[in-house]
């Protein structure tokens, strides 16, 4: 949705942008306001204090009377020369997309308005962002490569313009983090609006959301309807206001902020958040924004009865992250009224009004981490085995070692067919280390398609009589089996070594692989093979499983098939005895008429020595030639011309099927590989630990949570802890008691 | 100042620590007076050489004592101000970053105080359920002959 006038802006050199929407509001489809990314699709238009009349957001187009009641969202609406921001009177809201030079995209999006907007928003409750016990907000990108966000920003062009981040002055700093730290108090007319910042980040086709506001648990100085004097004092504005509706305007409640980013929250910067989280499976991005509004003293916004107040209607969330998994907010009548733990079920402890010690929710929202997390899989579906075969044109059987010896036997009988050579409709022939079952029973059937045809005859298939199986032309599925990768360490009592697993694959044939130990721990691997006989291929894929939907983890192929050595090579050679044989036959047959005349002349009879010598090898280099002419021979000694045409004809035979088993090609592929294991394993390498066995007491167990330490029992330990809240200690006591803490003590009697 | 003498069976990093006081003693306090670590000068019949704790109702506080003989009948009592004790109610409201914790689970962040040894453990487990070694079981073989069709 294009609704930025300059999209693209170059962050490393741009001086300044427009912002807004690219046409008016009331030009925008209600689909397309849906999406605005910070806002809601209808807000509720807050006539007077506790009555609220629900207009869609189209009502607040502009061109609205200008009377205050009816705009929303005009672009940089700046008709109104009102009493506090001539310039920019109406909610502006923003967009800006960057380009920057390393490819990342980045997107901030921003709101703001003056005073009485931003208090009129805070007529509704809020408690859009909560910053609680083991509830971090935290950015989702490596925040060294690119960060922006404004921060604190205040909108004062009319009382001190040196402090004025106007807009159009905002300093990004080539990426980082724009320090600010107004001490809103300086501020004459410290009519301070904090725009939200809400920055999404693309990386790698993925959005990632920035709350600014993270970890605002750790000041938990619950702003409570501030009274005037303290509205001076930033320090008490840390924290969100747990119950921020107001029950009038009457300049004693007070203003509704959540924190002064730029003043207290130094040491906790995002630029110092210590951890970043790689993201992994975001589904849905959103923006949340927020607001708060400092009033000044003694001239905090004190609205007339019909002033406009507006509130969320509802809310197009954003995520967080926690502990591996990720929460939107669950909105309803624009207020955050829970969180979803996978964006679709609604968690259960999410009940924050009924929160009333202000204290951090005993867990976070969502179900408490159990050994599998629910990062959201798209998972891969694989296609199915049913494919390839040998064709229309070929044939293929499974035979087994007797089969195939008998159709050796066929193939050097004198049953073949005159003419036939069957060599030459042999394809290929291989071996696989496995049992094949074909489609039925067949036999080995070839095609004489030397045979002249004729009309008459409805086939010219050569019957072989040699029983095999039918190939069914198909690769073969074979079921891999399953492991269990166990959280083994986890039951140790240490989870998180599990992670520091090395995991490796063995596909069978094929080799090993090293898994992601985050895709597989805790999760169970399945495995398939498929075979090609036909080709000798075999290809192998590994997969977890998670809500019918498949992870792929491994793959890979290897060849199996083993070619045997069959050629028609031979029969060229063949060919050439042959056409020996006949030149030689002649030769004989004339001999022998020769002698039978000169016989029939003399008396004598031949002895036939001569048909012998003259045979005699005969040039037959090959030794199945060599074989069938020593045949030959044997018949040339009968001695008689009827005798030598009778073997000829037999010879001819056996000259030309009696080679049919001959060969000249040589093995393809290796045998060998049949010797690895055949089912698939995985090599687990664990770590080990050494850890005694009062560690927990003595040490205790990593927490990271926002305690009381009176809630709390053994060992515990707090570093930087803040003790002041202490009263009647000494400096040196104050000093001995945060060091203790950050030794670690014993609460609540614990030792 | 008068101070309660006794014992401490809890460790000194315990906050709430298990102590057995006898009844208020008054005290005489050597100069310089110092509410973190005073030195009281007591009868020897009012504190015993194996008391190791004291609570003094005027300071509000708990110290670590060390009782040592003096001449004349009387005991010198050094005491140290044990501020977890001390100020254990204050100590509990504190809401602080629990960095450690006896009582937290077992979770997937990593702990740095777990030592790993080099030799890690190495195990193979095999699929089960595999069809294709049955398939290839007994030394199966199958040639697979291609002809023209």
């Amino acid at each position: 949705m294009a609704i930025v006038t300059d999209s693209i802006v170059d962050v490393g050199t741009y001086t300044t942008f427009n912002i807004g929407l690219s046409k008016a509001i009331s030009n925008y489809t209600a689909e397309e306001v849906w999406n605005f990314p910070y806002c809601s699709s209808q807000w509720e238009y807050y006539k007077h204090i506790g009555q609220f009349e629900t207009k869609p957001l189209m009502d607040f187009a502009p061109g609205g009377t200008g009377d205050g009641t009816n705009e929303l969202f005009p672009l940089k609406y700046t008709g109104r020369n009102d009493m506090y921001y001539p310039q920019t009177y109406w909610f502006d809201p923003g967009e800006i997309e960057y380009n920057n030079p390393n490819g990342i995209y980045c997107r901030v999006i921003w709101l703001y308005g003056s005073n009485e907007q931003i208090a009129n928003l805070l007529t509704g409750k809020r408690r859009s962002i909560y910053g609680t016990d083991g509830f971090k907000i935290v950015t989702q990108m490596d925040m060294t490569k690119v960060f922006i966000f404004l921060d604190n920003f205040h909108l004062e062009p009319w009382t001190n313009s040196a402090n004025v981040n106007n807009i159009n002055t905002l300093n990004y700093d080539n990426f980082k983090i724009k320090e600010e730290h107004d001490d809103i108090t300086s501020y004459s007319h410290p009519r301070n609006c904090s725009i939200f910042p809400v920055v999404m980040f693309k990386v790698n086709d993925k959005l990632y959301l920035h709350l600014l506001f993270q970890r605002l648990y750790e000041s938990l100085d619950w702003s409570w309807g501030l009274n005037a004097s303290q509205n001076t004092s930033p320090d008490h504005a840390q924290g969100w206001e747990w119950d921020a509706q107001p029950t009038s305007f009457d300049g004693s409640e007070g203003c509704y902020f959540p924190v002064n980013i730029g003043r207290d929250f130094g040491g906790l910067r995002p630029q110092n958040v210590e951890s970043f989280h790689t993201p992994t499976d975001i589904t849905d991005i959103g923006a949340m924004y927020q607001w708060y509004y400092y009033g000044q003293t003694g001239g905090r916004i004190n609205p007339v009865t019909e002033q406009a107040y507006l509130k969320l209607a509802s809310w197009y969330g954003g995520m967080f992250y926690h502990n591996g998994k990720y929460y939107k907010p669950i909105i309803e009548g624009g207020y955050v009224t829970g969180y979803t733990d996978d964006m679709t079920v609604p968690s259960d402890i999410d009940n924050w009004i009924g929160n009333t010690n202000h204290d951090v929710p005993p867990a976070p929202p969502g179900p408490a981490p159990g050994p599998y997390d629910d990062d959201e899989w798209n998972g891969a579906t694989f296609a199915g085995t049913g494919v390839g075969g040998a064709g229309a044109f070929a044939k293929v059987y499974y035979m087994t070692s007797t089969e195939l010896a008998n159709l050796r036997s066929w193939m050097n009988s004198i049953n073949v067919p005159e003419g036939f050579d069957p060599m030459q409709q042999i394809i290929g022939l291989s071996q696989v280390p496995v049992a094949l079952s074909g489609s039925g029973p067949e036999n080995v059937v070839f095609v004489n398609s030397s045979a002249v045809y004729d009309p008459g005859v409805t086939t010219r298939a050569v019957d072989t009589g040699v029983a095999t199986q039918q190939a069914m032309g198909t690769p073969i599925s074979y079921y891999l089996g399953s492991v269990d990768i166990v959280r083994r360490m986890q039951e140790r009592g240490e989870p998180y070594l599990d992670y520091d697993c090395q995991i490796e694959l063995y596909l069978p044939l094929i080799g090993m692989f090293s898994l992601d130990t985050q895709a597989v721990m805790g999760r169970t691997i399945s495995a398939y093979a498929v075979l090609d006989p036909v080709s000798g291929t075999l290809a192998a894929y590994a997969y977890v499983t998670k809500g019918g939907q498949n992870l792929p983890i491994a793959y890979g192929s290897t060849t199996i098939g083993v070619d045997l050595p069959i050629s028609a090579q031979q029969l060229s050679v063949s060919r050439a005895a042959l056409k020996q044989a006949n030149a030689q036959l002649g030769a004989s047959l004339l001999s022998g008429a020769l002698t039978m005349l000169a016989a029939a002349s003399t008396g004598g009879k031949s002895s036939g020595s001569g048909a012998k010598t003259s045979t005699g090898s005969s040039g037959l280099s090959a030794a199945g030639i060599r074989e069938a002419g020593s045949d030959y021979m044997k018949a040339s000694q009968v001695g008689n011309v009827f005798g030598d045409f009778m073997n000829w004809g037999r010879t001819i035979r056996q000259l030309s099927y009696g080679n049919n088993t001959a060969v000249t090609g040589s093995f393809g592929g290796s045998t060998a590989q049949w010797s690895y294991p055949f089912t698939p394993y995985v090599k687990i390498i664990r770590p080990r630990y050494e850890k005694p066995s009062n560690y927990a007491h003595s040490q205790g167990v990593p927490c990271v949570q926002t305690k009381t330490i009176g809630s709390c029992t053994g060992f515990i330990q707090c570093i930087g802890a803040d003790v002041s809240g202490i009263t009647g200690a000494t400096d040196l006591e104050l000093q001995a008691i945060q060091a203790a803490l950050s030794n670690g003590i014993y609460a609540g009697g614990g030792q | 100042m008068t101070f309660q003498f006794g014992t401490n069976s809890s460790s000194n990093e315990t906050l709430h620590k298990s102590i057995s006081l006898g009844s208020e003693i008054s005290c005489i306090v050597k100069d310089p007076i110092d509410v973190m670590s005073p030195y009281l000068i007591v009868k020897s019949s009012e504190v015993e050489l194996t008391d190791n704790y004291a609570l003094s109702s005027d300071t509000g506080r708990y110290y670590f004592i060390v009782v040592e003989d003096l001449p004349g009948g009387r005991r010198g009592v050094q005491c140290t101000v044990d501020p977890l004790m001390s100020f254990a109610s204050g100590i509990d409201a504190l809401n602080v970053n629990v960095e450690r914790y006896e009582g937290a689970t077992e979770s997937d962040i990593y702990d740095s105080g777990v030592c790993l040894t080099a030799r890690n453990e190495v195990v193979i487990e095999s699929f089960s359920g595999c069809e294709f070694a049955k398939a290839s079981d007994n030394n199966a073989r199958t040639y697979i002959l291609t002809v023209a069709n």
